[in-house]
């Protein structure tokens, strides 16, 4: 096992610096200009040799590989670099901004497997009956729903009918747990009844298909109770699938944040992400985007890990 | 149009501000903006205080909104996003006074002389003054900041040089006295300094970071709050000053500035009572804030023209008979009203609603060809000009280039139908973000752009100094006209107000003439406070848009 986690480790690493190309090269031919972006209106007025000198004072005048270059040092460095506009580093930005996104994600993927495992049992279970029919139409309502509407009418919802905002800052779980869930919980919910459609169908689909083995009927057969067949015998092998779209629709969670973020207001990872792509501070962005594929790969890595624990006929070597 | 009576209500005192600001006046208590006939000199006649008569100390005031800046040299930025959060940190030179706000009054210098020829400033600068880290505050400093902004090394940015253009140097000729030489008389010299920008930095700080503060988020000043905390683009949080040179001040013992996307986001966390004072929410959030106990709202005014710029530099817009035809056709009423429930704005021309000239102007033109919603007469002069360029059977394949901006985005297809369905000229709109929008004006890739441009001070010669001058700093389009640049020289000698008069308006006949752009609006910006907060003076501030947000003197009921 840890010869693969070894290997799969090292196959990574290939991935990553592809995502660094990716977003390095795309950042650099989109149009635009950060020096246009940092000095608004003004812009118009920089003069040739000014704009030579701030470029030069935000690394931009060095040629592309030689940037390219520095960014892999900073991360190698643990830098990560600075923000064009800021003065603070990336690593400053994801330990305050940090922490929200986390719980939020973690929240959502809980959220999602707290209501779409049961949903989708309890739909498997009961197939073509009503509860089938109620549990599958608000699957499909909230695949279909788009987490930034969904994100506005909760917002606008709560303001106009109950005064309420969340309340303003990061404030930390540990810092002000009340105050903290008030700011998480929204774009929790969002992302996470989005995410637990998907978990619903896979667990129906994969349970409809499971409960038709012949080991669950030797099981029943055995005299086992339904609820020991179900969830220990046909819902740990439906679950494979399940755990690896987990792995898939946390990526999807990740890509979600950038937008419930933006609608909550939330000052976390995913609003600053389209902060920093509006204002084009490239250090931000290129860093944001790398995190996120780290996380990405180590989440498929230990999706793949898990699969050995779950099954027991999987090796790997 | 909507919100255009606020403006001429304050016909009055707008009206009484440039006269203050225009004439001279020797025995004032706090000296006006004036460039003075005769010797004068202004001083101190007490402290600043809050209007009201028993402030009360203490409280965390919850300011909301723009606050998010992409640099953080005051002297180098033009923007709320910077003044919000930093101006409480710093004091000027002289200071547009919180309370009354139609006259310059001392701040750091607590008197000043001016020559008789107008030429030389004497600022003596108070005693006892500290910088934040400790520093005196010295001569030395505010000599330092001036050449920051008046004499920038290269790579740093000022935006409100040509403000002091007429300045040939700053010296220190004492330790607490400091002269400003002028090659030619400024009557708005003082309204300039007293601009909420123009703060005064220690010269140590700038010497230490070669006079660029762009990536330094803290640096000392000598204000009444100081730095207390920075999460970027989320909050900046100030504490008191205990060593202010106001003992008295400020009664809040600090200030949470939350950076707020302007519009629907700071009128949502105003609704919520998340933030105590809102800086520019949106309309509709401003009609609620009306219906609520307790909220209160009112709007201010930046100087700001916006309208369709044309690419001089190009064909057909080098032909002026094109441009006066386009402007005869475009309903420029229709179209400011387009957006008062998303960005609210008030006509204008030429001169700004904010200008005092314009309660004058503003009467004169707005039934005139150009200004008014076209008629049948305008439409057939239109066309006819068209014909004469030869353009009679219109334009093709236009570049119409706008900045993607919610607003703009709404003018955007009114312009291109009006001027598609009357002269049959056909564009294409692209819309592109704001740094590439930059990038491409600057370059000339366009033909036609929707644009708006922010002035320091309501007067000719800032505004159309920046946007119509050749060279001018917003001229990015091509306009150069010799004859409205020695009228715009002129008006910033000009401080009576009768030969300043005339000067705009031939100045206005030029622009007439020539239709460099079409100016059609002036944005006007929503505010809303809770009633707890005190000594703001927001509902009285009207064109002091860039002033008033140091908050020392504002104050918590509750």
């Amino acid at each position: 096992m840890s010869t693969y986690i070894v290997r799969r480790v090292l196959l990574s690493i290939p991935a990553l610096l592809g995502v660094t190309i990716v977003i390095f090269v795309a950042l650099r031919v989109m149009p635009g200009d950060p020096v246009s972006v940092m000095f608004g209106t003004q812009a118009t007025k920089i003069r040739p040799e000014d704009r030579a000198k701030i470029e030069a004072d935000l690394g931009l005048s060095s040629p592309l590989i030689v940037q390219y270059g520095k960014w892999l040092h900073d991360i190698a460095t643990g830098k990560l670099g600075r923000s064009f506009w800021r003065g603070d580093t990336v690593v400053d930005l994801l330990v305050q901004r940090g922490p929200l996104t986390v719980e939020i994600a973690v929240m959502a993927i809980v959220l999602s497997w707290v209501v779409g495992v049961p949903v989708g049992i309890l739909s498997a279970l009961r197939q073509n009956t009503l509860l089938d029919y109620v549990a599958r139409f608000f699957t499909v309502l909230f695949l279909a729903i788009p987490n930034f509407w969904l994100g506005a009418m909760i917002v606008l919802g709560l303001l106009l009918w109950q005064d309420y905002a969340p309340p303003l800052g990061v404030i930390n779980l540990w810092d002000d747990p009340i105050q903290n869930l008030q700011i998480v919980w929204g774009p929790a919910l969002v992302l996470g009844l989005a995410i637990s459609a998907y978990i619903a169908r896979m667990t129906r689909s994969g349970l409809l298909e499971i409960i038709r083995e012949d080991y669950i009927r030797t099981a029943r057969a055995k005299g086992l109770r339904e609820q020991a067949v179900v969830l220990k015998h046909a819902l740990r092998n439906a679950s494979l699938p399940i755990i690896t779209l987990s792995g898939v629709l946390f990526g999807l969670l990740l890509s979600g944040t950038v937008v419930v973020e933006q609608a909550f207001n939330v000052p976390g990872l995913g609003k600053a992400m389209v902060e920093a792509f509006v204002m084009l501070d490239y250090a931000v962005v290129q860093n944001l985007v790398l995190l996120y594929g780290v996380v990405f790969v180590v989440l498929n890595l230990l999706v793949d890990i898990s699969y050995a624990w779950l099954d027991p006929r999987i090796h790997y070597t | 149009m909507q919100g255009q009576p606020h403006v001429c209500g304050l016909s009055g005192s707008l009206v009484l501000l440039f006269v203050t600001l225009l004439i001279a006046c020797s025995s004032a208590v706090a000296q006006t903006a004036a460039a003075p006939p005769a010797a004068s000199e202004a001083s101190d006649a007490g402290l600043l205080m809050a209007p009201e008569a028993s402030p009360k100390r203490g409280g965390v005031l919850r300011w909301g909104g723009l606050a998010n800046s992409t640099l953080y040299d005051l002297h180098q930025t033009g923007t709320i996003a910077n003044m919000g959060p930093q101006a409480p940190m710093y004091d000027l030179l002289v200071q547009v006074d919180p309370v009354h706000w139609d006259k310059v009054i001392p701040d750091l210098a607590k008197s000043w002389t001016i020559s008789e020829d107008g030429l030389t400033y004497t600022f003596f600068l108070r005693e006892g003054v500290k910088f934040h880290d400790g520093a005196p505050l010295t001569a030395e400093d505010v000599v330092a900041s001036f050449n920051h902004i008046l004499f920038p090394p290269p790579g740093v940015l000022s935006p409100r040089q040509g403000l002091f253009d007429a300045v040939k140097e700053v010296v220190a000729t004492g330790p607490l006295t400091v002269e400003f030489h002028l090659t030619e008389p400024r009557g708005f010299l003082l309204r300039g300094l007293a601009a909420g920008f123009n703060v005064i930095m220690r010269k140590q700080t700038l010497e230490e970071n070669n006079y660029d503060l762009r990536r330094v988020p803290v640096y000392p000043g000598t204000g009444p709050f100081r730095h207390k905390s920075l999460e970027p683009g989320v909050v900046r949080r100030l504490e008191r000053n205990p060593d202010y040179w106001n003992p008295g001040l400020p009664y809040l013992d600090g200030i949470d500035i939350y950076h707020l996307d302007v519009g629907p986001k700071t009128g949502a966390a105003c609704l919520a009572h998340s933030i105590d004072y809102c800086f520019a929410i949106d309309p509709i959030s401003e009609g609620k804030a009306k219906k609520i106990k307790g909220l209160h709202t009112a709007r201010i005014y930046p100087h700001a023209p916006h309208g369709l710029w044309f690419n001089l530099m190009k064909k057909p817009f080098d032909d002026v008979r094109v441009r006066k035809a386009m402007n005869l056709v475009l309903d420029k009423a229709a179209i400011a009203d387009a957006t008062q429930e998303m960005f609210p704005v008030v006509r204008a021309g030429w001169v700004l609603p904010t200008d005092p000239f314009f309660q004058e102007y503003w009467p004169r033109v707005q039934e005139q060809p150009g200004w008014r919603s076209p008629t049948a007469e305008d439409l057939a002069e239109a066309r006819r000009l068209m014909q004469e360029a030869g353009y009679e059977n219109g334009l093709k394949g236009l570049d119409f280039l706008i900045r993607d901006i919610s607003f703009y985005l709404t003018w955007g297809p009114i312009v291109q139908d009006m001027l598609k369905r009357e002269l049959k000229i056909e564009s294409t709109i692209r819309v592109v973000a704001s740094g590439v929008w930059w990038e491409e004006a600057k370059r000339g890739n366009f033909d036609i752009s929707i644009y708006g441009y922010g002035a320091t001070i309501p007067h000719v010669a800032d505004y159309w100094n920046a946007g119509f001058k050749t060279g001018g700093g917003y001229n990015f389009y091509g306009y150069a006209n010799p004859a409205f640049d020695a009228i715009v020289a002129a008006t910033a000698r000009e401080s009576e107000p009768a030969k300043l008069k005339a000067l705009i308006n031939q100045g206005i006949t030029i622009l007439d003439q020539d239709v460099p752009a079409i100016v059609w609006a002036n944005p006007v910006v929503p505010m809303a406070w809770w009633d707890n907060v005190q000594g703001h003076g927001t509902a009285t501030r009207g064109i002091n848009f860039w002033e008033g947000m140091r908050d020392e003197i504002w104050w918590l009921a509750k």
